[in-house]
């Protein structure tokens, strides 16, 4: 009788047990530490990067917080945090130093000439014909900076308590934990409407942490992730996107099966690339373009007009190219062979592209309606650019940014392109539009090389990177697809009370 | 016992050796260029290949790999691990930062494996049987059966959004420099909950296992009979003769657990953003930090190599059958 009550009271112990251990810890817990404040203008961030978010070597959106970019040299003459004057001295330092540490915003040649003339006049010649991406360059302090090893620049204590005068100050910062920021009272713009911004290091539980409401705005959640704020009437959803960063099909223009280019027409054709946007849960909104374009392009919104999704009118292409089934089992054939090959495919996703399976499997199931059968060999992203770059492949599904020259540079250029694509008036282009600083002019360029790669498909645009901000519907001020990162425009955002 | 001793610690030098050997050269032929994947995360903007090979010069990857190697081993046997492509900062210094963090999170997620783990197991096991065997067996072995990480998303997802009893992630509140020295233990201890609580039970359903089993076997030997046949009180029995023999074995369970304790915590520490070695490792293999994966490897052999070791050390020294000095000739 006794070990009978004592076995049953087992689990009821261990259940109370259970029950004061957790009361115990969650007594532990300081009350409200991580909640948003309603009252106050505070916008906490999930951030990514832990104590290194100002680090120039990472090259995170933070460093805008407290540092200006090229795009503010009006605020010359402004005073740093602690007092001193910036100057296009601190310009000069800066191009200076990053070129020495092999930023590729700042070093590599991407300056030919740096001469500062006076404190608020300097002149800054591109090198190699390469534009400058003047909103992701910022500037430091020369008089805080300049005595310290370069080489060791990473570790830099600065970074840790960084002093700019950008929109914020930094404040404060609990290690691995958060970076707190306050308005800037002396920004040359006015001061930030929002008053303190605190970066909170949420790393792989941004999601969570905006479901707890523990952080205000994320843009890092994945499209995967979507579902679960989507519905949710306290977050609005904005999309990052430009039309020149895509996800395309690289076929190997010099094999066998991809060398006519009626054939690459036809299997573009025989994608239904709205249903793919959909499947891989992005907005209506996107455009679908095919077909490199510049920003202003971009902005404007003309587009070249895509191929239109015609399985019919492929099945015709590719009978007109030869293109047979001719002993029934589905697939085409040409002289004996059958038209199957293998396309390698990013299993993950890294911080700006998404990984390729998903569309890989529903580009695979369009493709066997027309008698084509592709194979996917899923591959670690670190293997996937290489086997691109060496050639190594019939077909690659990959990323591809046709407002930089070193990748449009790889079409058209024949067998010396490991994608087989042979056009001399494209290569022409190509080195035209990077010498040019004429809008008008580029987007001229542009769009005749958008014309050619209509009309020979030398790849298969799918759809444009989309990356997605979640906000706190009290936090104003974004909107899609330009005004979405939320550290980077921190100043030009407000709290709805 | 001494030389035995000695004679392992020699052999375990060119275990190692092989150890890191074999992932230097696997990890630098494995497909994908850490400099590419360095400069793709920085968005890869008009970067001229100058720079790229300027870069892989800095870091002696333009030479071919024996070299490499040879160049790489020298430091290490000096202790010396490089410095990190991705951060430009001595794998070194991340070693010293990371390591206390995974420490926390291991070390109290080994106890309450210990603790759970063994209770439930010794309980299991004098109540063959029952139902409150039956219903810890299925239990444990639910527990086990769950992938941790689908744990610690549930967790997360119950005690951390809709309860708001625990933090989601991090190893600190945001206040937590204002508070008392009081107050930063329980905040640890707060933020330390659920991971700890994910990965001391994922641990605890499988020793309680080996403990119910263990124990059941030596409760059928015949010195177990004649203890009871002597009358001594079944809790003696148990206690007292069933007990100290069934952990022997135990012993060797945790001294293998040696390199969990810095190895073992990687998908929690991603799930928890605790940023221990764990995490560190993740995100080195998938930039391809040459350095940083060979420090926590190397970390991970010698931990491997020397958990075996202890484990026979101190098999031997509670265990009188066991010994591993030579047999003396008659």
């Amino acid at each position: 009788m006794s070990s009978r009550s004592a076995a049953n009271r087992g689990p009821i112990l261990a259940i109370a047990g259970a029950m004061l251990s957790t009361a115990f810890l969650a007594a532990c817990r300081t009350p409200d530490v991580d909640q948003p404040d309603g009252a106050s203008s505070t916008v906490t961030v999930a951030y990514c990067c832990g104590d290194e978010a100002l680090n120039p070597i990472h090259d995170m959106e933070a460093k805008k917080l407290v540092f200006l970019t090229l795009m503010e040299l009006d605020s010359l003459g402004n005073r740093v945090g602690d007092g001193a004057p910036f100057t296009a001295r601190d310009i000069e330092f800066t191009i200076g130093l990053m070129d020495d540490f092999w930023d590729p915003d700042y070093g590599s040649g991407a300056f030919e000439a740096v001469t500062v003339h006076d404190d608020s006049t300097i002149t800054i010649r591109s090198g190699h014909g390469r534009r400058l991406y003047q909103i992701h360059m910022v500037f430091y302090p020369t008089h805080l900076l300049e005595g310290l090893d370069p080489e060791r620049l990473g570790e830099w204590g600065f970074w840790a308590r960084p002093i700019g005068n950008g929109p914020y100050q930094y404040v404060r910062a609990v290690p691995e934990t958060m970076m707190e920021f306050e308005a800037n009272p002396d920004f040359y713009a006015g001061v930030p409407s929002i008053a303190r911004v605190v970066l909170k290091f949420s790393g792989a539980a941004a999601i969570a942490d905006l479901l707890s409401g523990q952080v205000d705005v994320s843009s890092d959640i994945s499209t995967a992730d979507r579902a679960a704020v989507a519905a949710d009437p306290r977050f609005r959803l904005y999309y990052q996107m430009w039309g020149g960063s895509q996800q395309v099909i690289y076929w190997k223009n010099d094999h066998v099966l991809f060398s006519d280019p009626t054939v690459r027409r036809a299997l573009t054709l025989a994608i239904e690339r709205r249903e793919l946007l959909r499947a891989l849960d992005i907005p209506d909104e996107v455009p679908i373009i095919d077909g490199p374009i510049t920003p202003d392009q971009w902005i404007r919104r003309q587009l070249p007009k895509p191929l239109p999704h015609d399985p019919e009118r492929a099945r015709a292409l590719l009978d007109e190219a030869g293109w047979r089934d001719m002993d029934g089992d589905g697939i085409l054939e040409k002289d004996g062979r059958p038209f199957r090959f293998t396309a390698l495919v990013r299993t993950l996703s890294d911080e700006d592209t998404p990984g390729n399976v998903s569309a890989g499997v529903y580009v695979q199931s369009q493709l066997r309606k027309i008698g084509v059968e592709m194979t996917l060999q899923p591959l670690d992203p670190g293997v996937v650019m290489p086997r691109l770059e060496s050639g190594d492949f019939e077909a690659v599904f990959a990323w591809f940014r046709s407002y930089e020259t070193p990748w449009l540079r790889r079409f058209g250029l024949g067998e010396g392109d490991p994608i087989g694509y042979r056009n001399a008036r494209l290569q022409e282009l190509i080195e035209q539009a990077s010498r040019t600083w004429v809008p008008a002019e580029e987007d001229s360029l542009y769009s005749q090389m958008a014309e050619i790669f209509l009309a020979d498909v030398p790849v298969t645009f799918l759809h444009l990177n989309v990356g997605l901000t979640v906000a706190h519907e009290r936090l104003r001020g974004l909107s899609s697809p330009w005004r979405v990162e939320p550290v980077r425009h921190m100043d030009d955002l407000w709290i709805q009370e | 016992m001494l030389k035995y001793i000695l004679k392992r610690l020699l052999f375990s030098v060119p275990l190692v050796l092989g150890i890191v050997t074999a992932t230097f050269f696997i990890t630098h032929l494995a497909p994908g260029d850490p400099m590419d994947m360095y400069l793709e995360r920085q968005r890869q903007r008009q970067v001229d290949p100058e720079v790229i090979e300027l870069l892989r010069k800095k870091y002696g990857l333009d030479q071919p790999i024996h070299v490499q190697y040879g160049a790489w081993l020298k430091n290490f046997v000096q202790g010396d691990f490089g410095e990190s492509f991705r951060h430009r900062r001595p794998v070194r210094d991340m070693l010293v930062e990371a390591v206390p963090y995974t420490l926390q999170l291991t070390v109290l997620a080994i106890i309450l494996d210990a603790l759970v783990g063994l209770t439930l197991g010794i309980i299991s096991a004098v109540k063959q049987y029952s139902k409150l065997d039956k219903s810890l067996t299925v239990g444990s072995l639910v527990i086990y059966a769950m992938p941790s990480f689908w744990l610690a998303l549930m967790l997360i997802m119950v005690f951390s959004v809709n309860l708001g009893w625990f933090p989601t992630s991090q190893t600190r509140s945001m206040n937590y420099q204002d508070l008392t020295a009081v107050g930063k233990v329980l905040d640890r201890m707060w933020h330390l909950a659920l991971p700890v609580f994910v990965m001391g039970i994922a641990g605890a359903a499988g020793t309680a296992r080996y403990m119910r089993n263990r124990l059941l076997e030596v409760l059928n030997e015949e010195y177990i009979v004649a203890a009871r046949a002597q009358g001594f009180r079944e809790k003696t029995v148990i206690v007292k003769h069933a007990l100290r023999n069934a952990l022997i074995p135990i012993i060797t369970i945790y001294g293998m657990s040696l390199p969990f304790l810095l190895g073992g915590a990687t998908v929690i520490e991603t799930i928890f953003a605790w940023p221990g070695l764990g995490r560190l490792t993740v995100a080195a293999v998938g930039g391809r930090d040459y350095p940083l994966i060979m420090a926590a490897t190397s970390i991970a052999a010698v931990l491997t190599v020397f958990g075996n070791l202890l484990a026979d050390v101190t098999y031997a020294a509670v265990d009188p059958r066991v010994s591993y000095d030579a047999p003396r000739r008659r």
